[in-house]
């Protein structure tokens, strides 16, 4: 029964990976792959983005960057508000493109099943004139495996209001690290793989994962990281980076 | 379209939740760990071998604490006069150790026994 739960699992996600919709989109800041963990009554400061080095003019030297605030007000229930989402396109203007409203929703308690899962909901709002706003969502998948840790994110997004398109689109990031622990700090390496078939670019590559802890919960986690394009359509290399302070 | 993707997600919901079908003991209370002036108490937990275990982690402590185990493959944190409950197992017997990460001098370890010999 194990088997054929696993192959109709594989299934689905090629179904989706099919289906998932055709509309070509922009590139957002969503280089992340999000954890359903959640622990209440903590807060978060974040930080991340990512930048194109590219051959192509149109794409060498874009980047965007994130800044948000998160409180997690129930063991299943964390809200976290972008207060500023930049993007710089490759003329060299950076702009504010919106502001978004994110909840992470635990929704399986930990080890419960083969993998924990949680689930996205989020509202981007977006500052640009005849840029509709959207919504995202989908379920989040985290799994621990000794020092193993993996993640897979299934995201689906819609504009909605005025001049909002109808087609959903699809997009799907995975990451695996080893996590290599210390008294006061631990570093993983490991992979990020996204997957962005309406942007026409599917990217994988090595990133570096750490924290420094603190005995009363303070942790500064960052990561660092390098995503190479495999097909022509992705930019040759994405760099990305983020940073966090959590504390209650 | 859209109703093709929403039935997607729950095939694929329903094929994960079901993959892991171990036994579960189900009628049993959860298991309890407590942490209280920095100690995790018991230092030894005993639990039966070869079923899911619901272990109940509660933080009677003012500051929190990061429940971690490479043995047991759990990582969660516990807030401060708090607890979180996650599963374990099934397990093969053998002893499985733990640790604060936000303090590596609390240990402790789940001494993992066949059924017939379950304690704590």
């Amino acid at each position: 029964m194990k088997k054929q739960q696993l192959l109709l699992s594989v299934a689905a996600l090629a179904i989706v990976y099919l289906f998932g919709g055709a509309t070509y989109a922009k590139a957002d800041n969503d280089f992340i792959v999000y954890s359903p963990y959640i622990a209440q009554g903590r807060s978060e400061i974040e930080m991340y983005g990512f930048g194109y080095r590219d051959g192509r003019s149109e794409l060498n030297g874009k980047l965007g960057y994130n800044i948000s605030v998160a409180y997690a007000v129930t063991s299943w229930w964390k809200p976290e508000l972008y207060i500023g989402q930049f993007n710089r396109d490759n003329k060299g203007v950076t702009r504010q493109s919106g502001y978004e409203l994110e909840n992470t929703f635990a929704i399986t308690n930990r080890g419960e099943y083969w993998a924990d899962l949680g689930f996205l909901a989020s509202y981007i709002y977006n500052k640009q004139r005849n840029v509709p706003n959207r919504v995202e969502f989908g379920p989040l998948f985290e799994k621990w495996s000794g020092h193993i840790n993996q993640r897979l994110n299934l995201i689906w997004e819609k504009e909605v209001g005025g001049g909002a398109g109808k087609q959903f689109t699809f997009r799907s990031a995975y990451s695996v690290s080893y996590k290599i622990n210390f008294n006061k700090f631990a570093i993983s390496p490991g992979i990020e793989a996204y997957y962005r078939p309406n942007d026409n670019a599917y990217q994988i590559g090595p990133v570096l994962y750490g924290e420094i802890r603190s005995d009363t919960g303070r942790e500064l986690e960052y990561s660092i990281g390098i995503i190479a394009g495999i097909n022509h359509g992705a930019p040759d290399q994405t760099l990305l980076f983020r940073l966090e302070y959590e504390f209650f | 379209m859209r109703i093709r993707l929403l039935a997607t997600f729950f095939i694929l919901l329903s094929a994960l939740l079901g993959l892991n079908n171990p036994a579960f003991a189900a009628d049993a209370p959860p298991a309890i760990l407590i942490i209280h002036n920095g100690q995790f108490e018991p230092e030894k937990l005993i639990l039966p071998s070869r079923v899911k275990m619901k272990l109940t982690i509660r933080n009677q402590d003012a500051i929190p604490l990061e429940f971690e185990s490479y043995d047991l493959s759990r990582e969660v944190v516990i807030p401060a006069h708090n607890e979180v409950s996650i599963y374990i197992g099934p397990l093969d017997p053998g002893i499985y150790k733990y640790f604060n990460d936000l303090n590596h001098a609390m240990t402790g370890s789940i001494e993992v026994r066949e059924a017939a010999a379950k304690g704590n």
